[in-house]
């Protein structure tokens, strides 16, 4: 399964979702005003790895901020991810970001994937 | 007694145009506030929801968008801030926006909070926004009430202004 690798610009995060070497990474700033078109395929690539996945995939956000477009898509991402056996999210926040780190805790309580909380 | 003072302001027509440009002017100008830093992203975000309602539901049928006519402005005041917007909507949606914005000003920060899962899980995937998630997420970030007014442009169309302050300091969203 090919990779998918996104330069983040200065709306749209980076991604790197690499199954071979079992890296799944979002970070940056997501402010796309057409967040549907940018995690679509994003998406997509979580679904069909899904189908043969990894023992463990353990996905890493690593987010600035994002906006409420990018939170339904962020949503939508752990409802694909919550398919897959064996996977976990660690959510990054600034430390002194008490909306981020809250903002991964309403995605975890929506979802059933384990979440970790690091600070920055 | 310190007088407004406006840091950011574009008005005209055509926000589509203005919105990556008003984005990244807003967060230089508030990369340069001395305030605390939750203050600045709490900013930041209301900033960037307001552009992007801006952009995205300033519509006209019928007219070209260099015909849209918008409004920003982002004040620095004695308490704290303020963020109007401004931008044109068929005059059919004003009853229901009314009614949404009146029932998010009813709602306490946990109602807040249950009210942005609510919708934020009910909306399909492919939706970019609308169901009123950036209305919710604006009153969490300023724990105020959101002001709006609607000035009737035409028989069809109307000009809806919004408000939203943020005030200085450290507090969790939405209390």
């Amino acid at each position: 399964m090919d990779a998918l690798n996104v330069a983040g610009t200065d709306e749209t995060p980076t991604i790197v979702l690499d199954k071979k070497g079992e890296t799944y990474q979002i970070a940056g700033r997501s402010i796309p005003i057409n967040a549907a078109e940018f995690y679509g395929p994003v998406i997509d690539w979580v679904r069909r790895y899904a189908q043969e996945p990894n023992r463990t995939t353990h996905m890493t956000f690593r987010l600035e901020y994002f906006n409420t477009a990018s939170a339904k898509q962020i949503l939508d991402l752990l409802y694909a991810l919550e398919k897959i056996p064996g996977a976990s999210v660690d959510w990054y926040f600034d430390e002194e970001d008490e909306d981020m780190e809250e903002a991964g805790q309403e995605f975890a309580a929506l979802v059933k994937i384990p979440f970790e909380f690091k600070a920055n | 007694m310190l007088q407004p003072t406006i840091i950011l302001q574009q008005e005209g027509f055509a926000a589509s145009a203005f919105g990556p440009t008003l984005i990244a002017q807003a967060t230089e100008a508030l990369g340069r506030l001395k305030e605390h830093p939750a203050t600045r992203r709490r900013l930041l975000y209301v900033v960037i929801e307001s552009v992007q309602n801006i952009v995205r539901h300033g519509s006209m049928a019928g007219r070209p968008s260099t015909e849209h006519p918008f409004i920003f402005r982002l004040t620095a005041e004695p308490g704290g801030y303020t963020i109007l917007s401004g931008n044109a909507i068929p005059s059919v949606d004003v009853d229901r926006l009314q009614r949404r914005i009146r029932a998010i000003n009813g709602l306490n920060g946990e109602g807040l909070k249950d009210l942005y899962r609510s919708i934020l899980q009910r909306t399909n995937a492919g939706q970019n926004g609308g169901a009123g998630l950036g209305f919710v997420d604006m009153a969490r970030r300023s724990g105020k009430k959101l002001l709006c007014e609607f000035q009737e442009m035409s028989e069809d169309y109307c000009f809806f202004r919004m408000e939203v302050t943020v005030s200085r300091g450290n507090r969790p969203m939405s209390i």
